[in-house]
C-alpha cells in the first residue's frame, strides 16, 4: 500500500498484502490550493494558446468539457463547429428556422433600441453586444447579470439574454459589469464551479473547512488538507485505511442499518406462542407469561405451561425439548442453529464495533484536545519564551494521535471482513503493536502542561525531558503507522 | 422618476395599444398599480377553443423584465398544463425566462399554449390523460369551459 500523504514527509512503501496493492505504480502527487481564481485562468491560459481562441471561449470550452484536457483533445479537433454552438461559443444561424413562430413575435428588434429597456440607443444610452448581435444597454447588462448571480451557481452557464440565442454570456462581461458585492458572489460560483466540474479537484468534507484538494491521478488513496485533516479522494468522506472504499460503506450501512437490531432480536428472544410478540429473558426460571396477551409458557418447548408436570420431567425441568431434539425434530433443530449461528455473528461484530467505537470516540477527544494544544503553545511561548519552532512538537504530536486513531478505528472494520487467518494474524501484531504505540502517545500529550507554565521554575530541563519523550513516540508512532 | 420596471411596463403598453387588435390578446393595469394587470386572451379561431374570452391577471415586482411576473387564469381552465387554481405551467415564466419578453410575448405563448399542450409536463392530469387518450371528451370539456367563460364575463360587466 502506498501512502499519499502531505509533502513533509516521505512516501514510505510497504506492501504487507492491503487490498489495494496494485497502486504501487501510481506517480501521485496533490496539491492543496485555496481554490482561487489563478489556477483556473492558467489551465484557460494554455488552452488559448493551443487553440488561439479567446480567454472567454477557452472557459467555456474547458468548461463543457469538465477540464478534462484528454477529452477536450479527441473530441474538440473532429467536430469543432458544431462543439462550438452546443458550448455556447458559437451563433447557431438555424435557430430562427427552428422556432419561426416565436420568433416573430419578438422579431421587431430592430437596430437602434436595446431589447430589454426598449430604450433607444445613444452616447449616453451605450450598447454592448456578443458575437451574436444581439444588442443591449450596458445598464440592463447589469440587471440581468446581477439578477443571474443571486438566483445560484448556475449564474456561470448564463445564456444571451435574447431569446432562444444560444450564446453562453463570457466571463469578461460579468468582469465588466458586475458591482463589488455581486463579483463577489459571481467569483464564488466561478470557483465552484471548477470544483464542481473537475474530477481531479474535491472539496475538503470537514465541516468549516473551505479548502479543496487537487490531486492529479483519480484513484483510491488518501489526501491531507491544509486544514489538517486527511480523507479518501475517491469516496470523499473521513480517511479509512487499511479498508477500501467498499468495505467501509458496508460497514457505515451495517452499523446504521435495522438489521443488526433483527439480529439481535433473533438472538435473544423468542416469540410467544399465543401472540407471536418477541419476548425476552434474561433470567429465571422456564415459566413464562406473556406481558401481552397474558399465555403461559414454557421457554424450552414453547408448550403450554398447564400441560407440563411430572410427566414432563419436573415443571421446571423440561425434557420435552431434548426429547424432540434426540429425535431430530427438524423444526426446533433447524431454528436453534439459526439462533446460534446469529448470537455467534453479533458477538463477533459487537467485539469489532465496540473497539470501533472506542478509537472513534478517542479521536474526537483528540480533536478537541487540538485547539487546547494550540492555546498552550501561545501561553507557552508568551510566558517562557521558547521559540515557535521549538513548540512545533506538540501540534505534530496532536495530529499524529488524531491519523492513529483513524487508522486504528479502520482496522477493525478491516479486520472484521479479514477472512484469511494467517492474514489475520500478521495484521493483528501489527494493529497491537500500533494500538500500545498510540495510547502511550495519547497519553503524553494529555498530560497536563501548566507545570511547565510556572515561573518560579527556571530549570526547563524537565520541560525538554517532556519534549524529547514526546518526540521519541512521536516518530515510534508515525512509523508504526505508515509501515502498516 | 418612474423605477425601470415602471418605465418599462409603460412601454409594454404603448406597444400593446400599438399592436394589431386581431392578435386576440389584450392587457391593460390595475387603476391603483402599475404592477397589477388585467389581461384577456381570445380562443383561437378555428380550434376547439374558438369563442372563449379567458381573464387572466399578471402580477409584476420591481425586477421586471429581469424577474417573470406571476401569471395567473381567473377563469375556470380544463387544460393539461393549467393548475386548477388557474396557475399556469410554462417553461418561459419560470426557468427559460428572459428578460426581453414583454406582456404581449407572455400572453401570445399563453395563447398559443392552449392548442398546443405539453402533456409530459402536466399540471392537471385529467385533462392531460384525456387529451391523449380521448379526444373526442376533452374538446367537449374545453367547449364547456368556453361556454362558461362568456357567462363569467357577463356576470362581470354586470357586476361593475
Amino acid at each position: 500500500m502506498q501512502s499519499q500523504h502531505s509533502n513533509n514527509y516521505e512516501d514510505d512503501q510497504d506492501d504487507y498484502g492491503w487490498p489495494d496493492e496494485e497502486d504501487k505504480e501510481q506517480v501521485s502527487y496533490h496539491h492543496q490550493f485555496d481554490n482561487d481564481e489563478k489556477r483556473q485562468l492558467e489551465k484557460v491560459q494554455k488552452l488559448v494558446e493551443l487553440l488561439g481562441c479567446s480567454q472567454d471561449q477557452g472557459i467555456a470550452i474547458m468548461r463543457f468539457f469538465k477540464w478534462n484536457m484528454d477529452k477536450l483533445q479527441n473530441e474538440w479537433f473532429s467536430n469543432e463547429r458544431r462543439l462550438g454552438i452546443k458550448m455556447g461559443i458559437e451563433f447557431d444561424n438555424d435557430l430562427s428556422k427552428k422556432f419561426p413562430l416565436t420568433m416573430q413575435s419578438l422579431a421587431h428588434n430592430n437596430q437602434g433600441y436595446c431589447m430589454i429597456c426598449y430604450g433607444q440607443f445613444s452616447q449616453k444610452n451605450k450598447q454592448d453586444n456578443m458575437s451574436c448581435g444581439h444588442q443591449f444597454c450596458q445598464e440592463d447588462w447589469r440587471s440581468y447579470l446581477s439578477q443571474k448571480v443571486n438566483e445560484g451557481f448556475q449564474a456561470v452557464q448564463s445564456k444571451c439574454p435574447q431569446h432562444l440565442c444560444n450564446m453562453v454570456v463570457p466571463h469578461s462581461y460579468f468582469v465588466k459589469y458586475l458591482q463589488k458585492e455581486d463579483m463577489k458572489t459571481y467569483m464564488k460560483w466561478f470557483c465552484k464551479a471548477y470544483t464542481d466540474d473537475n474530477k481531479n479537484v474535491r472539496w475538503c468534507p470537514y465541516s468549516g473547512c473551505d479548502y479543496c484538494v487537487e490531486y492529479q491521478d483519480y484513484g483510491e488513496s488518501d489526501v491531507s488538507c491544509k486544514c489538517g485533516n486527511s480523507f479518501c479522494f475517491k469516496c470523499g468522506s473521513e480517511s479509512h485505511r487499511p479498508c477500501d472504499c467498499k468495505q467501509t460503506e458496508t460497514w457505515k450501512n451495517k452499523n446504521s442499518a435495522e438489521s443488526e437490531n433483527i439480529t439481535w432480536i433473533m438472538a435473544n428472544t423468542k416469540q410467544c406462542p399465543e401472540c407471536r410478540k418477541p419476548i425476552e429473558k434474561n433470567q429465571g426460571c422456564n415459566h413464562m407469561t406473556c406481558k401481552m396477551c397474558s399465555y403461559e409458557f414454557c421457554w424450552l418447548c414453547q408448550g403450554k405451561w398447564s400441560e407440563h408436570g411430572q410427566k414432563t420431567g419436573g415443571y421446571y425441568n423440561c425434557n420435552k425439548y431434548e426429547e424432540l431434539k434426540s429425535k431430530g425434530d427438524v423444526k426446533i433443530s433447524k431454528d436453534e442453529t439459526s439462533r446460534q449461528a446469529a448470537k455467534n455473528e453479533l458477538d463477533r461484530y459487537m467485539f469489532y464495533f465496540e473497539r470501533f467505537n472506542n478509537h472513534d470516540k478517542a479521536e474526537k477527544h483528540a480533536r478537541s484536545l487540538r485547539p487546547v494544544i494550540k492555546a498552550k503553545i501561545q501561553l507557552l511561548h508568551e510566558i517562557k519564551k521558547y521559540p515557535p519552532s521549538e513548540l512545533d512538537f506538540l501540534d505534530e504530536a496532536i495530529n499524529e494521535v488524531i491519523k492513529c486513531r483513524q487508522v486504528l478505528k479502520y482496522t477493525y472494520v478491516y479486520g472484521y471482513y479479514l477472512k484469511n487467518q494467517k492474514e489475520l494474524n500478521l495484521f493483528q501484531f501489527l494493529q497491537e503493536d500500533l494500538e500500545k504505540n498510540c495510547d502511550y502517545l495519547h497519553e503524553l500529550i494529555e498530560k497536563p502542561l501548566d507545570p511547565y507554565l510556572d515561573t518560579n521554575i527556571v530549570d526547563r530541563s524537565t520541560f525538554y525531558h517532556f519534549k524529547g519523550q514526546l518526540i521519541n513516540y512521536y516518530q515510534v508512532t508515525r512509523k508504526v503507522r505508515l509501515s502498516s | 422618476m418612474n423605477s425601470n420596471a415602471e418605465r418599462r411596463l409603460l412601454k409594454d403598453l404603448k406597444k400593446l395599444q400599438n399592436e394589431d387588435s386581431s392578435s386576440g390578446i389584450t392587457a391593460t393595469p390595475d387603476e391603483d398599480s402599475l404592477y397589477r394587470w388585467k389581461a384577456v386572451i381570445f380562443g383561437p379561431d378555428d380550434t376547439e377553443w374558438e369563442g372563449g374570452i379567458f381573464r387572466l391577471i399578471l402580477e409584476f415586482t420591481e425586477d421586471y423584465p429581469n424577474k417573470p411576473p406571476k401569471v395567473k387564469f381567473l377563469s375556470k381552465m380544463f387544460h393539461p398544463n393549467i393548475y386548477n387554481d388557474g396557475s399556469i405551467c410554462l417553461d418561459i415564466l419560470q426557468n427559460m425566462w428572459s428578460p426581453v419578453y414583454d406582456i404581449s410575448s407572455i400572453l401570445t405563448s399563453i395563447q398559443s399554449l392552449l392548442c398546443d399542450p405539453n402533456t409530459k409536463s402536466p399540471a392537471n392530469n385529467e385533462a392531460a390523460e384525456m387529451y391523449s387518450k380521448n379526444y373526442k371528451e376533452y374538446v367537449q370539456r374545453v367547449k364547456e369551459v368556453v361556454e362558461f367563460s362568456l357567462q363569467d364575463d357577463e356576470e362581470d360587466v354586470a357586476m361593475n
